[in-house]
């Protein structure tokens, strides 16, 4: 009977953001009912959760949970993101802004940076940002969740949230242990396999139970407890392109209204994050400690925080790669036991999600078919891939020398596969995105006109319009910007009327 | 330099609609010329895939005008043999997060995987010559494209394709120069353009100046020079043309022919060719074929598992397409998919059963109700709202 086959016991290790959000999701496809579902964390162990901030998908795997949206911004002190601004990544003294949502509107079917970038060569200064609702918004503090009723301009604005990673996985706990999952408290002493086939059978806890499973999905973090320790799934390093390794990372008082986007701040041997939150802000700085060591690393950091930091700093050290194999046996990694890439695109929350998705799509039974792992496998692997490209490519276009991390990264050897597209963005601006890619053309666009490298021609079709047809064109959309943002309320207010959060940490005085 | 004048070399369809196409998008300050090869034996009739709305919308093709000079019926599915359509909506209806294809091997896991196109719309009406624009609320959603006559639509494209050099070619030799074509001899006259569209399908021209199988070099594009058979009956031919043309247009070059753009389109067009030839080598069943193709092999393997059609960059044919050509190749899914238990075993056995009833009553009412999509009718169908909604309350 093939019912017999079926997948009736899934056991989680580890909670976390990934842990959590697994069981939550999981436990939608597996109701109580038809399995069981079981999270094993400690709270010895500490979690990482430093990945607070977000892209828009996040938005989607919330609505398939059927979470309201106000009540997770209030639950988990979370602030709209309109995108990143990256600081001194092009070179010092500059900055640009990579929204979420599009620049302008195409015009004839050409997308709209061509255009721009005509009368940009024609001697034009007039930012591309102008033409983002996204980042006019963002710099202006303003925001509002677009309604089908705020017509074009308004519906163009594409939003994600900053989010404290703690409170996000306490707040699906609620959620999964309302629908059945169930909670252990230990730490796993042993991964105990089956000796005919190498499949993990169970876990042993530190007090001696065993838990058996037939579905273990590892969200232990970087260290890997079970994919790695236990599988030996294998991991591709891929700190020769992403040379940071490590991370220092502390909260420090709000000093002032949230702002509606993740500052970047590119510095001697990394880059800082600044991610406003209701309660906090939160804030870290990605290094490489070829260049720098722990202690200078946490100095810089501490010296450039808004306020006295809430908390002392953590450190973390991590290797930027992949598990070679994301499925191995009945064994899924999810999260940093998956692979790590720096935050720099706020990534990390969206590859857990990303890998619950499929592996959803791809549900197995307990004979794990092959095929559907390698499938697995496959299509994360491509994932991967995609984002890391993505990541290389503000590096690669910098045009800083003025340390050696900079002057390495400027002039590292970096993937064909993104060579091709660098060399097509500079030809003339085109973008062609494989099916599952995470950015699209408005993100690779706003990235390397933000460090320097504006597409040198654009699509020669346009030279069918009359230059007057085009800046008039060009004029409307900015006009129609500013009185969509000039008439959209403040973040705060915005906070306020709808999804305030508890104020902890006298946040509001 | 900016390209002024374009030289398409061909005939029929290959050559008109390029030819009409970029005249819809470019000034007309642009010199076309399109040097006409001999014809060969052509196709009477011309299968337009759901996609081709697009382009008749910039070429102004209404669906009067493609009834009325290229005797279009619509089109629910594209017919490949007695036994084999590929169907343009989907199979079913969703339910709980889960495909209809694993709610109905759930239920039903020893029938016949044929059976399922039971439960597709598009299928049933075709099946009965039937046509119905929109699928009612409630029922399974489908698109349609058209069935053309071909010499009817090649008109429309030359008259669409205004102000056009037209050559016969009483000879074609193709003069190059470092892998770059500088002028065509066809007999009459010496035709030079910046760019040139070989639009024959064994990629007569291309071949000349480059022995690479990519379908850009220089200034040279050819557009259809992987031509199949098959792409007669799946909509591919003209599909193929479409595409190729709105690529053309994205990356519409100068006289520089930057290396980057002309990889980029070879890379595209390259993978558009893989998943058209998986395609074939299935509805051919060529064993040896589909053996040899490495995505044709993974598709199978997943849905062989559990009924998952595997999605591969820059598919061209839908889901409910796979699930059709796999079906008629005889492969079925051993299990189904984990979304399809949440629903309780009999309460979704009965809702399989009221959808089949629905859909075999929506078809039997409709033939009495309404006109054939015949040859004659020029698919000018009209429906009844209120059967309609009479029927889609039959579905939960």
């Amino acid at each position: 009977m093939m019912s017999d086959q079926r997948v009736q016991k899934i056991v989680i290790v580890g909670g976390g953001t990934a842990g959590w959000m697994s069981a939550a999701a999981l436990s939608k496809l597996m109701p109580k009912s038809q399995g069981d579902i079981v999270l094993v964390e400690s709270e010895e162990i500490g979690t990482v959760g430093v990945g607070e901030a977000t892209i828009p998908q996040i938005a989607t795997f919330n609505e398939r949970l059927g979470i309201n949206e106000d009540e997770f911004v209030r639950e988990t002190q979370a602030t709209f993101k309109l995108g990143i601004e990256f600081v001194d990544w092009h070179k010092k003294g500059t900055h640009y802004f990579h929204p979420f949502g599009t620049h302008g509107f195409d015009l004839e079917g050409i997308e709209f940076h061509h255009f721009w970038n005509k009368l940009r060569e024609e001697g034009s200064d007039q930012n591309i940002e102008e033409y983002s609702i996204n980042a006019k918004a963002a710099y202006s503090g303003k925001f509002i969740r677009p309604q089908s009723e705020h017509g074009p301009i308004i519906n163009k604005l594409g939003y994600a949230f900053h989010f404290d990673a703690i409170l996000y996985a306490k707040f699906l706990r609620k959620y999964s242990e309302a629908r059945g999952v169930r909670r252990l408290e230990g730490k796993v002493k042993d991964v105990n396999l089956r000796g005919e086939d190498g499949f993990i059978e169970s876990i042993t806890l530190s007090d001696g139970q065993v838990i058996k499973g037939d579905l273990f999905i590892d969200c232990t973090g970087f260290r890997g407890l079970l994919i790695e320790g236990a599988l030996k799934a294998g991991y591709e390093d891929w700190s020769h392109y992403l040379p940071v390794d490590s991370a220092v990372a502390a909260p420090c008082k709000k000093i002032e209204d949230p702002i509606p986007y993740t500052r970047s701040t590119a510095r001697e041997a990394g880059w800082q994050w600044r991610i406003p939150l209701q309660h906090r802000t939160g804030n870290g700085y990605v290094y490489c400690s070829q260049y720098q060591n722990k202690d200078s690393a946490e100095k810089l950091l501490m010296s450039h925080l808004d306020a006295p930091a809430l908390a002392d700093a953590r450190h973390l050290h991590f290797t930027t790669g992949r598990r070679k194999k994301f499925w191995s046996k009945n064994c899924v990694a999810i999260g940093l036991s998956a692979g790590f890439m720096e935050p720099l695109e706020s990534t990390s929350i969206h590859l857990i999600q990303s890998g619950i998705s499929k592996l959803i799509a791809l549900f197995p039974d307990k004979s794990m078919n092959p095929v559907e792992r390698d499938e697995y496998n496959r299509l994360l692997e491509v994932g991967y891939a995609h984002i890391r490209d993505f990541l290389i490519l503000h590096y690669k276009l910098t045009e800083r020398d003025d340390s050696d991390f900079w002057e390495y990264v400027r002039t590292m050897d970096i993937p064909e596969s993104l060579q091709r597209k660098i060399d097509l963005l500079e030809s003339r601006g085109r973008f062609f995105k494989y099916d599952d890619e995470l950015f699209n053309v408005t993100s690779w666009i706003a990235v390397a006109i933000g460090q320097g490298a504006p597409p040198k021609g654009y699509n020669p079709l346009i030279n069918s319009l009359s230059d007057n047809n085009i800046k008039q064109s060009l004029s409307n959309i900015r006009d129609a910007i500013d009185k969509a943002v000039l008439a959209m309320p403040s973040q705060q207010a915005f906070i306020e009327k709808f999804c305030k959060a508890e104020d902890v940490y006298g946040a509001s005085k | 330099m900016t390209i002024k004048s374009i030289a398409i070399i061909g005939s029929s369809i290959e050559a008109w609609l390029p030819a009409a196409y970029i005249r819809a998008r470019l000034p007309s300050a642009y010199k076309i010329s399109i040097i006409e090869t001999s014809k060969s034996k052509d196709e009477n009739r011309l299968i337009a895939r759901p996609n081709s709305k697009d382009m008749h919308a910039l070429l102004q093709f209404s669906e009067a005008d493609l009834g009325q000079h290229a005797q279009a019926k619509p089109l629910l599915a594209a017919t490949i043999n007695a036994d084999i359509a590929l169907p343009f909506g989907r199979y079913g209806l969703d339910r709980d997060g889960a495909e209809f294809q694993h709610l109905w091997r759930r239920i039903y896991p020893d029938t016949p995987i044929q059976n399922i196109n039971l439960f597709n719309l598009s299928l049933a009406l075709q099946k009965a010559a039937l046509f119905i624009p929109q699928a009612p609320q409630g029922m399974p959603s489908y698109d349609y494209g058209y069935d053309l006559s071909t010499n009817g639509y090649l008109s429309m494209l030359k008259q669409a394709a205004k102000d056009v050099l037209n050559l016969e070619a009483k000879k074609l030799e193709v003069h190059h120069d470092s892998g770059k074509i500088s002028a065509i001899d066809c007999g009459d006259t010496h035709i030079q353009a910046d760019l040139y569209i070989d639009a024959t399908r064994d990629g007569h021209v291309s071949n000349i100046i480059s022995t690479l199988m990519d379908n850009w070099h220089g200034n040279c594009l050819s557009i259809c020079r992987n031509f199949d058979e098959t792409d007669h009956k799946n909509g591919i031919r003209l599909y193929r043309l479409q595409i190729a043309m709105e690529r053309l247009i994205a990356l519409w070059p100068d006289t520089s022919f930057a290396p980057s753009e002309l990889n980029e389109y070879n890379r595209l067009a390259n993978a558009e060719q893989e998943h058209i030839r998986d395609m074939n080598a299935l509805l051919a069943h060529d064993k040896k074929e589909m053996s040899n193709r490495k995505a044709l092999q993974r598709k199978i393997a997943v849905f062989e598992s559990r009924g998952r059609i595997a999605n591969e960059d820059y598919e061209i044919f839908s889901k409910s397409e796979w699930i059709a050509a796999l079906a008629a190749a005889n492969i079925s899914p051993a299990s189904y998919d984990r979304l399809a238990d949440r629903a309780d075993e009999h309460d979704l056995k009965q809702w399989i059963k009221q959808l089949e009833q629905a859909i075999g009553q929506y078809v039997h009412m409709m033939g009495q109700r309404t006109i054939k999509s015949s040859p004659q009718s020029h698919g000018n169908v009209t429906t009844d709202g209120n059967i309609i909604s009479n029927i889609s309350g039959l579905v939960k």
